[in-house]
């Protein structure tokens, strides 16, 4: 009987069905795949570490001026040798590349973010690995491996040439063999990459080529705390120097597609339970007789209910089974998509895992499906009798009156109808709340990763272009001198002028290595000089700018780990000697996962220990120009550099994270819009089958097909516009309290975002309300089937 | 002066691959200001007549000429502005929307119809008036649940006359009230007719089709023949003051003895 009662009952409510089936097969399918996805990176990021050999901590160290009054590196081996929480550690040797020094077939050089570091494929202190995950064991010579990046940016295939040219006349072609996976510098976020020659190349480079050589000090430690606080009290200048957790930390953009994923799957399941609650409701109210004459005829409860949870059990596993069948696949996409930089171990072994989420997902399904049954309890067989009434004949009234008002009938009663039954239109406002919530989420990051604001995070002030010229900063950075940096800065500005590229300003950021102390807790901190800038153009979070040469600001993770406040005397190793410094600010910074000490431009700072520098900012004289040609006419003016917009060079400090967002957000739109039609479409579907009574009475007295169309329509449009309201007005609480967190971990605790108004109050919301009016329009043309003669259902 | 003509009349159903003919060539007349009971055996198409003369149901053939204008050959758009402005109907089943009171419930059409003779205010006030009259005034703040059945059928009845329509139709009127409410519901309809509504009915009940002016008695399909009882209330004063209960009396002896004939 149940099976012959399921088949009927499956039939009368095809698409009501279809609808709940395709939520549950949705949901399955996201939630197995993205889980499985998130599960497989969480352990795929620290298997990837462990199969690569990855040492506890990194020092890198670049030969030449860089290490001079501070400890060379013998010393560093020394320390290194003598400190009691090192177990083992290996040194591994490695030359610097800038693209100057590189030639493709066509002539050009190669498009590189930063200095390229090239070292043998088999370095004693990590493995890395092909395209198919196997061990990179053996390269010929005359071949080279790139990163994944810097051959997709390069449009360069495996056959390809690429030739190496130094300044003294060395060359020498390669054949590249394609990509590499590298786990110490194959994140996104870090920013130099590396390429890979054979042992006999490397050696015929580094006698040959002249190009800069450094060591890679890979530290193993019984108590990495303790080394690291050992290290921070010496004062070595290194290119480098960071544990195994910061190189994890550098992968959190892999995690963070995974997580927005997951969030959008999770908020999936949320709205297909509400769903399944409301039809099960629905249902049961619409089964009144049915159910009042099973009770009439002794039928218990527990078996009546047990017949609808049948039919949601029957429906949960269908969607469970073809939602595990599709998110194998969609797994498999998702893993693709955020592995190409791991070697994952399990790629295939998630299949289980998916099968058990689905399984949980039927079980949870049905459970709140019995759950929702529960009205069944309270059903009498005298609901049969009175047609589902209770016999009480006081029921809470409609909130508004028609009498008086000046609105149009059909607006009056879907506003009606909305406000007098909140708890029937909730579901509707909660899939529109998190619909939007969905979509601004990546839309902010993406449009706070995209502004120039954002630039305060990275420790620069804002400009309206970045001159990049490789060459040029290692060329300052090996010179030592400050002068230097402020000729060239000048020389540009004239280069400009003659142009007639009239500039306000042009400035830098410098940045070098530098051990900060209070008491006896020391650090060795990323440190910016601006030169040519204003300290208080800066953005701090307390206190105020620092003006005198003595004088600080450092982020809250400095701070904190030397144990410093505001007004607190700390003291920088510097010139060879500790000198006093007063912290007079604090502020956040993105750069170095949130590490930062900033000197005043007065603070003589040793240059012959810089340790980089960003390229150089201009600001136009002219700031009604258009930007976008003055920077093309730029790019004509100064051929041989880089020019980067400011979102460009943003995308590059977060590793390119706002395109990847970019091409979610759009899945994510087209998902969010499913959903919303789905709902739509599925209670309007129920509507229709509820009040056709309703709708006949109302052919009668003489309403259009269109207007009770328009009716309902615009009381589905209004319940979602209230959610859709909700989610666009919460919205960026939202993106801060998801989004936000991945900022945190990238070092900006209290980010705000930067909301394009038109975007997310207008077109997005828009978008939605009029998807969603379509699919309801569509759906509600089955009005024009109904006739009067169906008043008779009315209840 | 004809309010409602009815040539040929015919419709059809298909079920199963069945034809069935429920209306066969009707043909009818209803005068301006009568009030025409429509009766018949279960399955006889008295339904199904007041639906396609109403333009609720499209027929299958014929013409429905209404205030001499064929309704059949309407849009549907067209249709429905004829059932809001010039039609007005009640149901067996006091049909009403529940998150309405009782008189947003009527005033609704009447909204709807976006006359532009009368504002809103007019409206509010002859709704008001409607309610007096038929004795429902205290309960148009309530929700319909709040009320009794002979209140509904009588908001109902103010509903199908919001928009001073020129014919009413009333599909079993007092089907679903009780006999004293169903005297006090013919009474509002008779008072209606006497203003000049023309009214179309159908019924089974002998006592409600007697209060009508005219009865068309319809088996299988086809109008097999018609009773004329003449109105149960006239313009003179001094037939009013004579005893309504004996008019009533022999008004449904008459119906009854020809009812007997048509073999009901």
């Amino acid at each position: 009987m149940t099976f012959r009662i399921l088949k009927k009952d499956l039939r009368r409510k095809k698409s009501i069905n279809l609808i709940l089936l395709l939520f549950i097969f949705l949901s399955v399918t996201f939630i197995a795949g993205s889980l499985n996805n998130f599960s497989i990176i969480q352990r795929g990021i620290d298997n990837f570490m462990e199969q690569s050999g990855l040492a506890d901590f990194h020092i890198m160290t670049i030969e030449g001026s860089l290490v001079q009054d501070g400890k060379k590196n013998e010393e560093i081996e020394k320390f290194l040798q003598d400190n009691a929480h090192v177990t083992n550690f290996i040194t591994d040797e490695q030359l610097f590349l800038t693209k100057k020094q590189t030639k493709c077939k066509d002539g050009t050089h190669l498009e590189l973010n930063s200095t390229v570091i090239l070292c043998r494929f088999d370095v004693k202190s990590q493995k890395f690995f092909k395209e198919d995950d196997k061990e990179l064991t053996q390269m010929e010579n005359g071949t080279i491996y790139l990163s994944k990046k810097c051959l997709e940016k390069n449009d360069l295939k495996k056959g390809d040439e690429l030739t190496i040219c130094t300044e003294n006349g060395f060359e020498k072609t390669f054949t590249i063999m394609g990509d590499f996976k590298d786990a110490f510098l194959g994140s996104d976020m870090m920013g130099s990459e590396r390429m890979l020659v054979s042992k006999a190349d490397y050696k015929q480079l580094k006698e040959e080529s002249g190009l800069p050589d450094g060591k890679l000090y890979s530290v193993n430690c019984d108590d990495l705390e303790l080394f690291e606080t050992s290290y921070h009290n010496q004062s070595f200048n290194v290119l480098f120097g960071a544990d195994r957790k910061l190189i994890k930390t550098s992968y959190v953009l892999e995690t963070v597609i995974a997580a927005v994923i997951l969030s959008v799957s999770i908020c999936l399941i949320a709205i297909a339970l509400i769903m399944l609650k409301f039809t099960i409701v629905f249902t049961v109210n619409e089964d009144y007789r049915e159910i009042g004459i099973m009770k009439a005829i002794g039928m218990e409860d527990s078996v009546i209910r047990r017949l609808y949870t049948v039919k949601y059990f029957v429906l949960a596993l269908a969607g469970a089974l073809c939602g595990f069948a599709a998110s194998i696949p969609f797994s498999r996409f998702l893993v693709q998509q955020s592995t190409e930089k791991l070697v994952i171990q399990y790629r295939g072994s998630g299949i289980l895992f998916q099968f058990a989420v689905s399984i949980v997902i039927a079980v949870l399904v049905t459970l709140s499906g019995y759950h929702s049954t529960r009205k069944i309890k309270k059903m009498t067989p005298m609901d049969a009798i009175r047609r589902g009434n209770n016999g009480e004949r006081f029921r809470k009234k409609g909130l508004f009156r028609l009498q008086g008002s000046r609105r149009n009938p059909t607006t009056f009663l879907a506003y009606n109808d909305v406000m007098s039954e909140i708890r029937k239109y909730l579901v509707l406002a909660i899939t529109g709340m998190l619909g939007v919530w969905l979509v601004v989420m990546p839309v902010n990051t993406i449009n706070t990763l995209r502004s120039d604001g954002l630039l305060e995070w990275f420790g620069t002030q804002k400009c309206d272009f970045f001159l990049v010229d490789e060459e040029k900063i290692s060329e300052l950075m090996l010179s030592g001198e400050r002068q230097k940096y402020y000729d060239y800065m000048e020389e540009i500005r004239q280069h400009l002028k003659e142009q007639e590229i009239f500039t306000k300003r042009a400035y830098t950021e410098v940045f070098f290595r530098l051990k900060v102390r209070k008491g006896d807790k020391s650090f060795q901190s990323f440190s910016l000089q601006g030169l040519n800038t204003r300290m208080e153009d800066y953005f701090y979070d307390e206190g105020t700018a620092p003006v005198y040469e003595n004088e600080i600001a450092m982020t809250h993770i400095v701070a904190e780990k030397i144990g410093a406040g505001l007004g607190d005397t700390v003291y920088v190793y510097n010139n060879g000697k500790e000198e006093p410094y007063l912290v007079t600010a604090l502020y956040q910074s993105m750069n170095n996962m949130g590490e930062g000490i900033r000197f005043t431009e007065k603070a003589n700072l040793d240059y012959q220990a810089v340790a980089g520098g960003f390229g150089i900012q201009v600001e136009l004289e002219d700031k009604q120009a258009e930007l976008l040609p003055m920077i093309d006419k730029v790019k004509e003016v100064l051929p041989e550099m880089e020019v980067q917009t400011v979102p460009e060079f943003i995308d590059h400090m977060v590793g390119g994270v706002s395109e990847r967002l970019d091409s979610l957000k759009i899945m994510i739109l087209a998902l969010v819009v499913t959903i919303n039609i789905l709902v739509v479409v599925l209670m309007q579907k129920m509507f229709l089958v509820r009040e056709k009574g309703e709708m006949g009475m109302m052919k009668a007295i003489g309403f259009s097909d269109a207007a009770i169309i328009a009716w309902q329509t615009k009381r589905v449009l209004l319940a979602l516009f209230v959610g859709i309201a909700a989610g666009t007005l919460t919205g960026t609480y939202f993106s801060e309290f998801t989004a936000g967190k991945v900022f945190q971990l990238m070092g900006a605790a209290r980010i705000v975002f930067v909301v394009n108004l038109l975007e997310v109050y207008v077109v997005y919301p828009l978008v939605l309300l009029f998807a969603v009016a379509i699919a309801s329009l569509f759906t509600m043309q089955r009005v024009r089937k109904i006739t009067v003669q169906e008043v008779n259902d009315m209840d | 002066m004809e309010a409602l003509r009815v040539i040929d009349l015919c419709k059809t159903y298909i079920t199963n691959k069945r034809q069935n003919n429920v209306l066969k060539n009707v043909n009818f007349t209803i005068e301006q200001g009568e009030m025409t009971a429509v009766m018949g055996p279960s399955g006889s198409g008295k339904s199904t007549l007041l639906y396609s003369v109403s333009g609720m149901d499209r027929p299958t053939a014929g013409q429905v000429l209404v205030g001499g204008r064929d309704i059949t050959r309407l849009k549907e758009k067209e249709l429905a502005k004829v059932r809001l402005q010039d039609m007005g109907f009640i149901f067996q089943q006091m049909h009403m929307l529940k998150n309405l009171t009782v008189m947003d419930n009527i005033l609704l059409p009447a909204y709807q119809s976006k006359q532009k003779d009368r504002t809103r205010k007019e409206i509010d006030d002859y709704c008001k008036a409607l309610m007096r009259r038929l004795g429902i005034s205290e309960i148009a703040q309530n929700d319909i649940m709040e009320v009794s059945g002979g209140q509904l059928q009588r908001a109902c009845i103010c509903r199908s006359m919001i928009n001073r329509p020129q014919i009413l139709f009333a599909d079993e009127p007092t089907g679903a009230l009780n006999r004293g409410t169903s005297e006090e519901v013919m009474q509002e309809l008779n008072k209606l007719n006497q203003d000049g509504t023309t009214i179309m009915l159908v019924t089974h009940d002998m006592k409600v089709a007697a209060k009508c002016s005219r009865i068309l008695y319809i088996v299988d399909g086809n109008i097999k023949g018609e009773l004329s009882l003449g109105r149960l209330f006239s313009n003179n004063p001094k037939e009013k003051e004579t005893d309504l209960e004996k008019v009533q009396r022999e008004r449904e002896q008459k119906l009854n003895h020809w009812l007997s004939e048509m073999g009901w």
